[in-house]
Order: structure tokens, then C-alpha cells, then sequence
């Protein structure tokens, strides 16, 4: 299945306006906001989509009544969706959109919906990074610290759902759509890829008890680990509010920073993320401190050290 | 044990949160909701699983939901009830905030009781 990852994730709000203005903040583009929400893009077209919980629009949402409305899939072509509709109408209701795309309920009770992926392909420098040894990356008098630069979250990366049955979560992805099994968090659960990307995970789930099912965190990818560090200080400076990072994982080797959200779920910057194909054997380990990031900082304010000497 | 001052009545907007701040810690250590019947105080600690203590706030001084009649945390999205801190939906129902002491002197200044010191 060329699945090629999460082309948008859905939500519903009880505070549409101040949930677009965080989007707006986080870096994406805003696209036809108005009082009932709007949509949110990255550099590639991938998105956030905000919407009031009661929108007539929206799925039903989960038991929990978590903001995640639905997962957007993007896939790489029409065979890769007439494959998904006939494997999933197996066993479970699909409804039909008329541009083609498709919705139904993985099992879970998480709403998906697969599309051929809008995600438009983007030019960007290979590496930005001068490193001693090798050619010069940046190119000879580019500047690479840029005071007013706002780096744009470039492609929604990936989301990380809380699920009751995490066993059962991960068969319905590895075995109905193909996912691989990247690396496990033990006892929280597995980190996936879909066989159309490379990347490190666009899933991960954590086992929850029942009553905590909705999204932990989504995350889109910054062009690099510099970007990565601007945006999140910028968006701290504005005033929201820092969950976790910035720091390096582990698993997947992204840089990250956290922040909370009025979503009522975590966002995320990520950048550098490991690749890996299907030579690539799963690595174990436990959810502790030091298996959860090599490096954890906390921003400080800017400084400068001691006065003028002269 | 100690009285802290915060601010002002007046500086806390009707229907809105303001953090309380100790001067060395980055997250705030509790917010005050000031409501048509009073004020309110908690620890700034959501007691969701797993996650005991975190940050509740989504923005400086924001830690209410749409129409600003529950306190939401905006790490999982729980709601509390602003008067009593009680949980009153997922991840945290039945759950419940810490309150923090409150006191209001003649000028009208509002003052807020550390338990930790």
C-alpha cells in the first residue's frame, strides 16, 4: 500500500478563533479563515484543519470527546486508493467522497480518510549546514543566522494517538494498510512508517486506558534543526507555553520541541528525522528519561555576557 | 508558608485567567479565574495520568476554554469546573485541581498563600 503519511488532521473546537490565531502563530498558512475555522497549511500543502466541535461537517467524534476529528492519509496514486477501499470495505462501512477520497473508522474508532495526497513537491537546499571536511553546503558568503527569519513548518510530519488496545491498533495499521514497525517505546507502543515514506514514524501510539483516548501530539517538519530551534523561540516569545524540549529523540533521532495548545493536544516541531527501509530491524526500549531524548534544554531569555569594556 | 501579592482586582479581566508566577520558575506555579461571583485559584498541575504536574496554560495567562466557563488544560484538553476544580471531562474526569489560598486586603489588591515554602 503507498501510503505516503498524514496529508491533514481535523479538528473540532470550542474556541475557533483562538485555535486559528495559534495555527496562524505556529507558522502554517492561513487559507479561508473566517468564524467557522479554516485551514492550515505547510510549505507542501499538507494541513491542520479547525473546525467547532459542531460543525455538521465533522465525524462523530471518539467517545472521549477528543478534538481529533479525523486523519487525512495521502496516498500515491488512484491503484494505491482502489486497493485501500476494496481491502477496508471488507469489513467496515466506506463513504465515498465525490473527489474520490474516501472516509471510515480504523479500529480504534480514530475517522480516517484517504486521499490521492495534496502534497505538492517542494524545492529546497539539500543542507544548509557547513561541515568541516566536506564541501561548503551553504555556498560561500551565505549567511546562515538570520535575525528576523520565521521558518515555515514545511510537511506535516506525524501524529501520535493515545489508543485503548495498542496491540490491536498496531495490527489494524501493519496488516490492513501496511504500515511497518519501525522501533517499539516499551510499554507505550510502536513507532510506524506506511511503505510510501522513508521517515522514521508518521505514527505513534501510546496504550492508554479507555476513558484517555484522543492525540497526545501532531507534528510538521522543519527544514532543519536551526529552523527547528528559531520557530520554537519565536513561538515562546509570543507567549505560548513550552511542554517539552527543545531536545533531541532518541527513536528517530528528530529534534523536537512541544508546546501545549488550545487544541487541547500537543504540537510539535520536529526536524532531521532518521530514514529507514524495510532492511531496517526494529529496535526495543523502555519509556524512561534518559531512552526519551539524548538532550533537553530549556530557553532562556537572550543575553549577552558583561557590559561594554570600553 | 508565606502571603504573595499578585495584582490588583481590578487587573484580572471578568471571565479570564491571569498566572501566578514565582520569580525563578519558568511555568507558572498557579493561575486565579476571576468570575461574576469571585475568584478562584489553583495550582497550575494537571493531575491527568502520566502526566501529574504539567503545565496547563496554552498561552500567557490562558487557561480557559471558548466561552470561558471552564478551566481547559491545554497540554490533553481537559475541562474543570472553575469553582470547585473538579474534572469534568476526558482524560481527567472526577480528577480534581489543587486549590491555592486566596485573599483580597482593603485596597483591593489580591494576595495568594504558598503552601510549598
Amino acid at each position: 500500500m503507498n501510503i505516503i503519511g498524514p496529508d491533514g488532521l481535523i479538528f473540532g473546537v470550542d474556541n475557533v478563533e483562538d485555535c486559528c490565531k495559534y495555527m496562524t502563530d505556529y507558522g502554517l498558512t492561513p487559507n479561508n479563515v473566517d468564524s467557522s475555522g479554516g485551514v492550515f497549511t505547510g510549505v507542501d500543502g499538507t494541513f491542520v484543519e479547525i473546525r467547532h466541535k459542531d460543525d455538521a461537517s465533522l465525524p462523530a467524534p471518539l467517545h472521549t470527546g477528543a478534538s481529533i476529528r479525523k486523519t487525512v492519509y495521502g496516498v500515491a496514486d488512484q491503484a494505491t486508493l482502489d486497493a485501500l477501499k476494496a481491502e477496508l470495505s471488507k469489513d467496515r462501512d466506506i463513504c465515498v467522497n465525490s473527489d474520490g477520497s474516501f472516509d471510515c473508522v480504523d479500529d480504534s474508532g480514530f475517522a480516517l480518510a484517504f486521499q490521492i495526497t495534496c502534497r505538492k513537491n517542494t524545492e529546497v537546499a539539500d543542507q544548509i549546514v557547513n561541515v568541516p571536511g566536506a564541501k561548503a553546503n551553504r555556498g560561500i558568503n551565505v549567511v546562515g543566522s538570520i535575525k528576523d527569519h520565521a521558518p515555515k513548518p514545511q510537511t506535516l510530519s506525524h501524529v501520535v494517538y493515545f489508543v485503548p488496545d495498542v496491540a490491536k491498533a498496531e495490527a489494524f495499521y501493519r496488516d490492513r494498510l501496511g504500515f511497518r514497525v519501525v522501533d517499539r517505546m516499551n510499554p507505550l507502543g510502536p513507532f510506524m512508517r506506511p511503505q510510501g515514506t522513508m521517515d522514521h514514524h508518521t505514527l505513534f501510539m501510546i496504550e492508554t486506558p479507555p476513558f484517555m483516548q484522543g492525540v497526545e501530539h501532531f507534528t510538521f517538519h522543519m527544514l532543519n534543526p536551526s529552523d527547528m530551534l528559531q520557530a520554537g523561540k519565536r513561538f515562546q516569545d509570543l507567549g505560548y507555553e513550552s511542554f517539552w524540549g527543545p531536545g533531541r529523540h532518541i527513536m528517530g533521532s528528530n529534534w523536537f520541541w512541544y508546546f501545549n495548545s488550545p487544541l487541547g493536544v500537543h504540537v510539535e516541531y520536529d526536524a532531521d528525522m532518521d530514514l529507514h527501509d524495510d532492511s531496517w530491524e526494529a529496535r526495543e526500549c523502555m519509556a524512561t528519561e534518559d531512552n526519551s531524548q539524548i538532550y533537553n534544554f530549556t530557553l532562556v531569555a537572550n543575553w549577552r555576557p558583561g557590559g561594554d569594556p570600553h | 508558608m508565606s502571603w504573595h501579592l499578585l495584582c490588583h482586582i481590578d487587573e484580572i479581566p471578568l471571565d479570564g485567567s491571569v498566572g501566578i508566577k514565582l520569580a525563578e520558575q519558568s511555568k507558572d506555579y498557579g493561575f486565579v479565574v476571576k468570575k461574576y461571583d469571585g475568584i478562584f485559584a489553583w495550582r497550575n498541575a494537571c493531575p491527568h495520568l502520566g502526566y501529574q504536574g504539567t503545565s496547563m496554560a496554552w498561552k500567557r495567562n490562558q487557561y480557559l476554554n471558548g466561552d470561558k466557563q471552564y478551566i481547559m488544560c491545554a497540554a490533553h484538553g481537559a475541562r474543570f469546573e472553575i469553582r470547585t476544580g473538579e474534572g469534568v471531562t476526558s482524560p481527567c474526569q472526577g480528577m480534581y485541581l489543587k486549590p491555592i489560598a486566596l485573599k483580597t486586603d482593603d485596597h483591593g489588591n489580591v494576595h495568594w498563600l504558598n503552601d510549598q515554602e
